[in-house]
């Protein structure tokens, strides 16, 4: 188990700079998720922590060693790529033992470490195939089983998921929480997809063009996302957003003007942004409501989709669209229903720069 | 359907009847004039000789010393080919920018005609004039080699032209395969603890080695049939020591009009052809799992 720092981690590829100044202190034993949109960097950080790239300034720090110049195998990392990564040439129990025969390890003893991973990871049948003789999921078990005959200090995953289908995806997932538990390893995971991010990590990094945008265990950046970026990327259907205008604001209640403009008063302060200021009035279509709700928003209804136990309205208000969950079972037309209620303990609002107003009444529990 | 069929045929037809005149015809008319014995006289019909002619060609010393100069060059240069081509491959590989300009121009002499390039290696190695030479003299003082009319510097000289002719096509294709291997793969051994050595004895060339059985195999095939380069830059000499098989051939059909000999030659190569590919192809596919286990 090994603490992990970095330092002011920059990168840049010719003139592109992609990773712009990153500190960051993860602990021995969590699970730390980076996440966010497609060339974010996200990638590039892991390959920096692994040592397969070179930051262009900065340090990485493994409990208290600058490592900036060891090899990754001198880091003591292992990682799990989104393409698995295999040697396709090689048996499942040559791909398991080949870190350890590279380190010139003694036949029974490779044997026997491998033996062990396959257990772990139920590849006991499977020691004698080659990766193309695998289905998708086996081949990210033998990808993860490689990682721990290693017994590394930190594990990596790049994507590790990515390739897989819907289900399987469920439950490598578990398979992968299983492991963190079982090894109480350092693991750092990287992953577009945000419900990746909630259910694995103990610790949120969310990236957005090569910075920081905000760090936290997920229910705390689910609830309090410090910008419109954070506080879309997690969450699905994600969160809507309401164009709104601050017509006045104290300590305990501001007053919006809807785009259709209605008039709502809001039981939380809209802080120091001024008034006449366009905002945006985030609320999660949990929070939306069919009745209820401590005020109203207009809402004009277009399609119902149902999933069984809750369904979404899908539809707008004013100029906004707008997801609401819809827990209750009967039937719901355009006619019946005009208005939604906004649960305003869990609503968000964000200045024209899309940050957070934070200074929000303290949320009634 | 039965009108769809004839449609079918009749589609296929100019193709068929074009390879069975240029390939099986003379194929069957190649075997068939193998057992048969001609006379210099072209007024004297040919007669059926049996074996006649493979034991002719049997207890020829030239074509003994054909196959055996043959043999020399094929191991020299496809082993030369096969290292230079993946060291050239390898530095392809690492170059980022204008690849395709570059491996256009390195396939230059691969396209050029192989009789050019003897006239050109002829050239090359004159005694007299030869640009070797005069650059041997001035830089390192070292006196005229009479490169193509004396052993072994003759066979050497093939074999520079050969492998200079074939290596840039060898080099083309292992860099094809090269490209085939995927990043990731290489970085999970650099992950697992693999230096740039072990990567390539564990990893690149294991999953090289279907390029390396197809290139060779053309190489084995090239190399067999070579005629223009050895023709041109030794003539056969000194004496016939470097009459390889090609040029033998040619000498027995178009300088001794010996058809029969030449044609069980002929049959004899494709026969010997198919059995040191079949050898080489056990060599290199046959150890699937040298890589991982050796």
């Amino acid at each position: 188990m090994t603490a992990l720092s970095l330092r002011g981690i920059r990168k840049s590829f010719g003139a592109v700079e992609v990773i712009k100044g990153i500190d960051l202190d993860i602990d021995s034993g969590e699970f730390v998720v980076f996440v966010g949109p497609s060339g974010c960097g996200k990638s590039t950080l892991l390959r920096i922590i692994s040592g397969l790239e070179q930051a262009t300034s900065g340090d990485t720090v493994f409990d208290e060693e600058v490592v900036n110049d060891h090899t990754p195998f001198e880091r003591g990392v292992a990682m799990v790529f989104q393409s698995y990564a295999l040697y396709p040439h090689m048996t499942v129990a040559e791909n398991l033992g080949f870190p350890l025969k590279l380190a010139k390890a003694d036949p029974q003893e490779i044997a026997a470490k491998v033996k062990a991973a396959a257990d772990i990871l139920q590849l006991g049948p499977l020691l004698d195939r080659k990766p193309d003789q695998l289905s998708g999921g086996q081949k990210q078990r033998v990808a993860m089983g490689r990682t721990i005959v290693r017994s590394p200090r930190i594990f990596l995953f790049d994507e590790p998921l990515s390739n897989l289908d819907a289900d399987l995806r469920i439950e490598m997932r578990l398979e992968i929480e299983k492991l963190h538990k079982r090894l109480d390893a350092t693991m750092i995971y990287v992953t577009h997809d945000q419900v990746e991010a909630m259910t694995l990590a103990d610790r949120i990094v969310v990236l957005r063009d090569g910075s920081v945008e905000q760090m936290g265990p997920p229910l705390d950046l689910y609830e309090n996302p410090v910008n419109t970026f954070v506080a879309s990327f997690l969450g699905s259907p994600r969160i809507n957003f309401l164009n709104v205008e601050l017509l006045d604001s104290d300590a305990s209640s501001c007053k919006l003007l809807l785009a259709d403009g209605s008039h709502v008063t809001a039981p939380f302060s809209a802080g120091t942004a001024s008034v006449g200021e366009k905002m945006k009035l985030g609320v999660r279509p949990e929070d939306l409501s069919a009745s209820g709700g401590d005020f109203s928003i207009p809402f004009r209804m277009e399609i119902h989709e149902r999933l069984g136990p809750t369904s979404y309205l899908y539809g707008r208000s004013g100029a906004d669209s707008i997801v609401a969950e819809y827990r209750e079972r009967g039937a719901v037309t355009p006619a019946t229903l005009t208005t939604l209620g906004v649960n305003s303990a869990h609503a968000h609002l964000f200045d024209a720069n899309g940050l957070s107003v934070r200074n929000r009444q303290e949320r009634v529990s | 359907m039965r009108g769809q069929k004839r449609f079918a045929w009749l589609m296929a037809a100019p193709s068929i009847l074009a390879m069975v005149a240029l390939g099986i015809v003379p194929l069957v008319w190649m075997v068939w004039t193998a057992f048969q014995s001609f006379s210099p006289n072209p007024r004297i019909p040919p007669r059926f000789s049996g074996l006649d002619n493979l034991g002719n060609l049997v207890g020829d010393p030239q074509f003994v010393g054909s196959l055996k100069i043959t043999i020399l060059v094929l191991i020299a240069a496809l082993i030369l080919q096969l290292v230079l081509g993946f060291i050239l491959a390898l530095a392809l590989y690492s170059i980022k920018r204008a690849r395709g300009l570059v491996v256009s121009l390195i396939l230059i002499p691969t396209a050029i005609a192989p009789i050019v390039a003897g006239i050109v290696w002829w050239m090359l190695f004159n005694t007299r004039f030869g640009a070797i030479n005069s650059v041997l003299f001035q830089w390192f003082g070292i006196d005229p080699v009479n490169w193509t009319i004396e052993m072994p510097t003759a066979y050497i000289a093939i074999v520079v032209a050969v492998v200079w002719q074939w290596t840039p096509f060898v080099a083309v294709i292992l860099l094809g395969g090269l490209t085939t291997i995927p990043r990731d793969t290489l970085d999970a051994a650099r992950i697992d603890g693999a230096t740039a050595w072990q990567r390539l004895r564990y990893i690149v060339l294991p999953l090289m080695r279907p390029f390396f059985l197809v290139v060779g195999l053309l190489m084995i095939i090239e190399i067999v049939r070579l005629y223009e380069l050895p023709f041109y830059i030794t003539q056969g000499g000194p004496g016939n020591q470097t009459v390889v098989a090609g040029v033998f051939l040619f000498k027995l059909a178009f300088s001794f009009f010996d058809l029969g000999r030449a044609s069980m030659m002929s049959v004899f190569l494709v026969i010997a052809l198919s059995m040191i590919a079949a050898l080489y192809m056990r060599l290199v596919a046959d150890h699937k799992n040298k890589g991982a286990s050796g």
